[in-house]
């Protein structure tokens, strides 16, 4: 049977979590590492704090399960709550997320190449180093679609789902943060070759 | 990071916790309802802020700009004082109450700033359009000076304008013509008035004083007559 319910797609998990709270134990497996890292990474490394964060997320989510809209994909509607939850739990504390938290190995270079249309490979360890002082770098503005884009490996569509925002203002974001990326690159050639 | 990361699973501790505090997914009616209710205050807000606009345009196009000199000794006064406070307070109120209403439906976000913008400006524009020309703004505007409280201090119109004898500016329904020189009229606050013609100018000169039509007059009180008396230079239909 359990086989049977990874094969079920997000809507359908949350519909039967409707009927049975123990499927809701599925939704949370699937979900509850990359939220947690996500968390992570927008919380600027909150570790003692995770847990608790990730425990008001689910719980969240679940009474909020009948106001999930099938028209926007589960994870986008997860992400959002997540995010919003880990800003709300940042202004309690107050603490302001200075900057993000991007990981090296969390960060989809392939997709920044291909983004970029760079000439160049970023795939040593050394050029990702680089590449990661430079993202962490970019305007604070920047770094929710950033992160999203870059770590999360979120499409525009999405992005705009979890932060709320027209579509039109996350391709502009998107734009200016890759062209300060770019630049950025361009100007430090000798440290991508 | 990876290290740090306590990948243990949180999922039975979720599920005891849901089963031991009962926590129940919220109804599905309190998310439809709560969406339509932004919805609504968006709807609600749009007309307030369409008869602001229709009754700040109708305030101002409605006014006598060129007597201002015989009311206040400025334009600048004027203007100051014959601001309609009131509606441009609600108009400004309720952009905001739209916004943040729009913002908080299920879809709203979905619309870029500028797009929602100017699709609301040109909703606003027609309605307020359709209410100056179908006079509902006027009605509106006199049905609250009648009825509501402190209407007519917080907004001042041509009414309180042409409602200053002594300045010379006198208003409202011609009630009896006694002969070409001289007609009784009842201002708007139903006093009546003798009123005698001497060189009179009528504005537009094709306009004929009937009784019961509506006129404003410049011209000044008789002092001393027997009677509540205005000698009128000036007639112009209201």
């Amino acid at each position: 049977m359990e086989e049977n319910i990874l094969e079920k797609s997000d809507a359908d998990l949350v519909s039967l979590s409707l009927e049975n709270s123990e499927f809701y134990g599925f939704l949370i497996q699937r979900y509850q590492e990359r939220l947690k890292r996500y968390i992570l990474r927008i919380a600027g490394g909150v570790y003692n704090d995770v847990d608790d964060i990730l425990q008001d997320v689910f719980i969240k989510v679940y009474k909020n399960l009948n106001g999930y809209n099938p028209k926007l994909k589960f994870s986008s509607w997860i992400y959002r709550i997540t995010h919003n939850e880990t800003i709300s739990f940042l202004r309690k504390i107050n603490r302001k997320p200075t900057t993000y938290n991007f990981e090296i190995d969390a960060v989809k270079v392939k997709t920044i190449e291909e983004d970029l249309t760079l000439d160049q490979k970023l795939d040593n360890a050394k050029v990702k180093e680089n590449l990661l002082r430079i993202i962490n770098n970019l305007d604070k503005k920047y770094q929710d679609v950033v992160m999203l884009r870059y770590t999360e490996d979120k499409d525009y569509q999405e992005i705009s789902d979890i932060l709320r925002k027209p579509q039109g203002t996350v391709a502009t974001l998107l734009r200016q943060a890759k062209s300060q990326l770019k630049e950025e690159i361009l100007k430090n050639q000798h440290l991508f070759s | 990071m990876a290290e740090e990361i306590n990948n243990k699973d949180i999922s039975n501790d979720i599920l005891n916790k849901i089963k031991c505090d009962k926590i129940c997914p919220t109804p599905k009616w309190c998310f439809v309802c709560k969406n339509y209710a932004s919805w609504l205050i968006v709807f609600i807000s749009g007309l307030i802020i369409s008869l602001s606009l229709s009754l700040m345009a109708f305030l101002f196009i409605s006014h006598d700009w060129d007597i201002y000199q015989l009311e206040s000794e400025n334009i600048a006064r004027h203007i100051l004082v014959y601001t309609p406070y009131l509606w441009i307070i609600l108009f400004l109120l309720f952009i905001l109450l739209a916004v943040y209403n729009f913002n908080k439906t299920e879809d709203g976000y979905k619309f870029g700033f500028i797009r929602s913008i100017f699709t609301g400006l040109l909703i606003v524009v027609i309605l307020s359009s359709f209410m100056m020309i179908t006079g509902l703004s006027s009605k509106i505007n006199d049905n609250f000076r009648q009825d509501m409280p402190g209407y007519k201090v917080l907004v001042r119109d041509r009414c309180d304008i042409w409602d200053d004898p002594e300045k010379g500016l006198l208003s409202g329904r011609v009630q009896e013509i006694k002969n070409d020189e001289e007609f009784i009229l009842n201002d708007f606050k139903d006093n009546s008035w003798q009123v005698r013609k001497e060189n009179v100018k009528i504005i537009p000169p094709e306009f004929i004083i009937k009784e019961g039509g509506n006129i404003k007059m410049i011209g000044r009180i008789c002092d001393p007559c027997p009677v509540r008396t205005f000698i009128v230079n000036t007639i112009k239909p209201w």
